[in-house]
């Protein structure tokens, strides 16, 4: 399938790069045991779907990541629309989840009415 | 036959090569000098004053009341920053890691990183921060102290830091690297957000340690 110029994959990793890659890397590396990675991420794996409502809402508390602890609040950005958030998380779980199908429009929007 | 053309013309290049490497400093400069004017025998004599940091007393993150004799005689990096910064900092941090690597065992160097949220940056929070990015006070202290004491350093450290509440995070500071010689003098400014500027900040560190 040819993809055209507005590929939402491209406009996520520009999202990424502004809103996210500052403490998870640009390669999803993470930072430390400060920010927890979402490359070859057992977490991120397992909470996919709850990625539009992380990024809405941040999330705080300690989580396990491959075993390691991390314990850094991440803030929310309600400054994003819907449509940006969809295209971030279609980015991290194309980039960083290739067990996973890629989402298709309806799954992030079913994904995303699971907020609050 | 020699062509002489060719023969200048190398000789031309070379010499501009040879000027260009010349002209790469070899010593760093004082950044923070002022003139001060003082009458002797009647005339005016103008002296140029090369100013040393401040002495302060804060805490590191392992709860060690710490003075600026840490610094003393120690090429020393400064930065402000604070836990819950969610837009420079991790980059900041991110590079001064690299400068952590690469000095961890050199005892003539140390970092300084001031939390500008004295608040929230309690001891234990920042002893907590330390852990998972895993260093030790030994070479990367972070500070923490009464709010005016910390915005008055960031002031004479001359990288400015301010609370504001619109600001992601609740503050506003510059994300600056300083590099201050043996004498507590600041010989470089960096932006330590730029990996490139922290490289050039670590060859910089290099000829003050050389200069020892």
């Amino acid at each position: 399938m040819a993809y055209r110029c507005t590929n939402p994959s491209k406009k996520g990793k520009r999202l990424y790069e502004v809103h996210c890659a500052n403490c998870h890397g640009e390669e999803g590396q993470g930072l430390a045991q400060l920010y927890p990675p979402l490359a070859n991420s057992d977490y991120l794996e397992a909470h996919a779907t709850e990625l539009p409502c992380i990024i809405l809402n941040g999330i705080e508390g300690e989580i396990l990541v491959n075993g390691v602890s991390y314990n850094q609040q991440m803030l929310g950005h309600p400054e994003l629309s819907d449509a940006q958030i969809a295209n971030i998380t279609n980015y991290v779980v194309r980039q960083w989840v290739p067990s996973r199908p890629a989402p298709t429009p309806k799954d992030l929007k079913a994904w995303a009415d699971g907020c609050n | 036959m020699l062509n002489w053309k060719l023969v200048i013309w190398v000789w031309i290049v070379g010499t501009i090569g040879l000027i260009g490497c010349q002209t790469e400093p070899k010593e760093l400069p004082y950044l923070d000098i002022k003139t001060e004017s003082r009458s002797e025998g009647g005339k005016t004599v103008y002296d140029t004053l090369v100013r040393e940091m401040p002495i302060f007393a804060l805490h590191n993150q392992e709860g060690e009341l710490v003075d600026e004799t840490i610094v003393e005689g120690k090429v020393h990096v400064v930065d402000m920053f604070f836990i819950n910064c969610p837009t420079i900092c991790p980059i900041m941090k991110a590079n001064m890691l690299n400068v952590y690597a690469k000095y961890k065992d050199n005892p003539n160097v140390l970092i300084l990183s001031h939390s500008i949220d004295p608040e929230r940056d309690t001891i234990a929070a920042l002893k907590d921060y330390a852990d998972r990015l895993g260093i030790s006070s030994e070479r990367w202290q972070l500070l923490t102290g009464p709010m005016k004491d910390i915005f008055k350093i960031a002031e004479a450290y001359m990288v400015p830091a301010e609370q504001d509440s619109r600001a992601p995070g609740g503050f506003l500071h510059s994300g600056a690297f300083l590099l201050l010689d043996q004498n507590r003098r600041i010989r470089g400014i960096y932006d330590g957000t730029e990996e490139g500027e922290v490289e050039k900040m670590m060859r910089d560190m290099e000829l003050l340690l050389n200069a020892a």
